[in-house]
């Protein structure tokens, strides 16, 4: 299948009126405040998707105007919340879920519907609870299918949030983003490797600088209207370091930890007993370093499955709120584009709080340029080899 | 009252507080408090007519439409359309346009990278005044510039903006 990437942006608009109205949906049954925080097209693979964290939701069948399924999801405790909304002091846990879970499945899908001007019938929902993996398999998600449309919604003032994940049939995707100029899908997937083995040639330098056991977490290849960027980051302050590309691929890449990880690599970097009080100094040079040397690690890959050179600049060091930094960046891009195209991925530790996360916000029309330009073939070859780089 | 959405909260009860996005804007009477964080480069235009407790906030993130045009844009996207809304959405709300003043937070530039997209924050800051300035509605107070992450709270009932940053703690305007 062949997709126009600079409509994707777009069909994001189209994904975040459904949202708006399963915000409205779920604010009307529970009272809560909800609004809508991210909406995407995104590809993702299986290991992506399979969080290790627990949800539950309910799964619905597509059917009708379009195939496929849908995942609805809740956290745990958002899912007490909107319990304690609805039915206080209830046992009927599941079936209030469920009740939800419909309600809200249905604003997502009623959106896409109107766009494409036709009915999409959902079959009753199916309580589901579980890891990502399981609940993709009680789902009955495709494990091949990588294309998926993602929207987060989020209540104000209450830990409640809201994963909604479509996954059309290949027949209905092909209705949906089809577009026979465009580029092919499977470049957007070499891309998304390429991205992924990047990653985790960037969380290998983090572990052999810091002595800290990183690895990949998520890697999603996204396509967002400029302005829904920044709704990816916390509002918490960040500390890390910002890149502004050149060559190839013009763009920006932003490595950022929280301040509780940002302590720990720092604490691993720099010679000292007591804990870590403020970012500057020493502080503030080896997270510059680190910064350089996982944003080399991270480019090179890029680079070569663009089989180009792409330039760096000096870091720029920040310490702030993390939506103000990405925002910053995409008002620099947003002169000159509309969406933008997102690659983000998350660096975990298994024995400590370490979260580092890496973000890719390439200049959109030359990133079509060097789309146009892969060879998925000599990709795959070249993936292989920076993995083990 | 959210412009971004026909929201409707149940019951009647209005939200204590309105999280307005970027490129969003919203209007509020009352007790109702208009917030919106992690503001860089974007600023936030607070517009209010102090003598019928009416308040706006919008969060304007560029000084205009780029090359392939912002028809399809939220509606605070750019300063010039996105004062225009806000200041109409004032008005619908019982705002007299002839009371309104502004009161500015946000355009730092939190980078030093060269080239052309560079003080993109400075060149909001000076949009949304210009786009004011034809309007009439003067600014009352700012707090523009720097290098830092701003986040906002505007209490139509006080007509304050409360600006808070990692830098300068909470500054009430």
């Amino acid at each position: 299948m062949n997709v126009d990437v600079g409509s994707l942006g777009a069909v994001s608009r189209t994904a975040r009126e459904g949202a708006e109205r399963a915000a409205d949906n779920l604010t009307g049954m529970t009272g809560i405040d909800a609004r809508v925080d991210v909406t995407a097209v995104t590809l993702a693979s299986q290991a992506d998707l399979a969080h290790d964290d627990e949800r539950v939701g309910v799964a619905v069948d597509l059917s009708g105007g379009i195939e496929g399924a849908s995942l609805l999801t809740f956290s745990p405790s958002g899912a007490d919340a909107l319990i304690e909304a609805l039915v206080p002091d209830a046992d009927a846990t599941e079936s209030a879920i469920a009740e939800v879970g419909n309600v809200v499945t249905s604003g997502f899908v009623d959106g896409w519907a109107d766009h494409l001007g036709t009915i999409v019938d959902v079959s009753p929902p199916e309580y589901v609870e579980g890891t990502g993996a399981e609940l993709l398999d009680e789902a009955g998600v495709d494990p091949d299918r990588a294309l998926a449309f993602r929207s987060e919604v989020v209540a104000v003032g209450e830990a409640l949030d809201v994963r909604f994940h479509m996954f059309p049939d290949p027949e209905s995707m092909q209705e949906i983003l089809g577009d026979d100029d465009g580029v092919a899908v499977e470049k957007l997937v070499a891309l998304r490797e390429m991205g992924r083995a990047g990653a985790r040639t960037a969380s290998e330098s983090v572990s052999a600088m810091t002595g800290i056991d990183a690895s990949v977490d998520v890697t999603r290849l996204s396509f967002v209207p400029v302005e829904d960027v920044p709704a990816d980051l916390s509002d918490e302050r960040y500390v890390g370091v910002v890149f502004e590309l050149d060559g190839r691929l013009g763009g920006y890449v932003l490595i950022l930890f929280d301040e509780a990880s940002a302590r720990e690599v720092v604490g691993a970097l720099v010679p000292g007993d007591g804990p870590v009080e403020s970012f500057d100094g020493m502080a503030r040079s080896a997270m510059t370093e680190l910064g350089n040397v996982t944003t080399s690690s991270f480019v090179d890959g890029w680079a070569n499955v663009l089989d180009a050179t792409i330039d760096i600049s000096t870091p720029q060091f920040v310490h702030d709120m993390g939506r103000a930094v990405a925002e910053s960046v995409v008002a620099r891009l947003g002169q000159r584009q509309t969406d933008a195209v997102l690659f983000d991925a998350v660096l975990r530790a298994d024995d400590r709080a370490f979260d580092c996360e890496l973000y890719l916000l390439p200049d959109e029309a030359e990133f079509r340029d060097a789309v146009d330009d892969i060879d998925v073939d000599a990709t795959a070859e070249r993936t292989t080899k920076a993995g083990s780089l | 009252m959210s412009m971004n959405a026909d929201r409707h909260p149940p019951s009647g009860d209005a939200p204590d507080r309105l999280r307005v996005g970027v490129a969003e804007f919203a209007v509020a009477t009352g007790g109702t408090l208009l917030a919106t964080s992690g503001l860089g480069s974007c600023v936030g235009v607070a517009l209010a007519d102090p003598r019928r407790n009416v308040a706006g906030l919008a969060h304007v993130m560029l000084p205009s439409e780029p090359d392939d045009g912002g028809e399809s844009a939220k509606p605070a996207k750019f300063a010039e359309r996105g004062v225009e809304r806000l200041l109409a959405a004032i008005e619908d709300a019982g705002g007299d346009a002839d009371s309104v003043e502004a009161k500015l937070a946000g355009g730092s530039r939190m980078f030093d990278f060269s080239g052309v997209s560079e003080a993109v924050g400075q060149r909001n800051v000076d949009a949304v005044r210009s786009a004011l300035s034809v309007r009439d509605v003067p600014v009352v107070a700012e707090d523009v510039g720097g290098s830092h992450g701003r986040s906002l709270v505007v209490d139509p009932t006080s007509w304050t903006l409360t600006v808070t940053s990692a830098d300068d703690g909470e500054v009430m305007l």
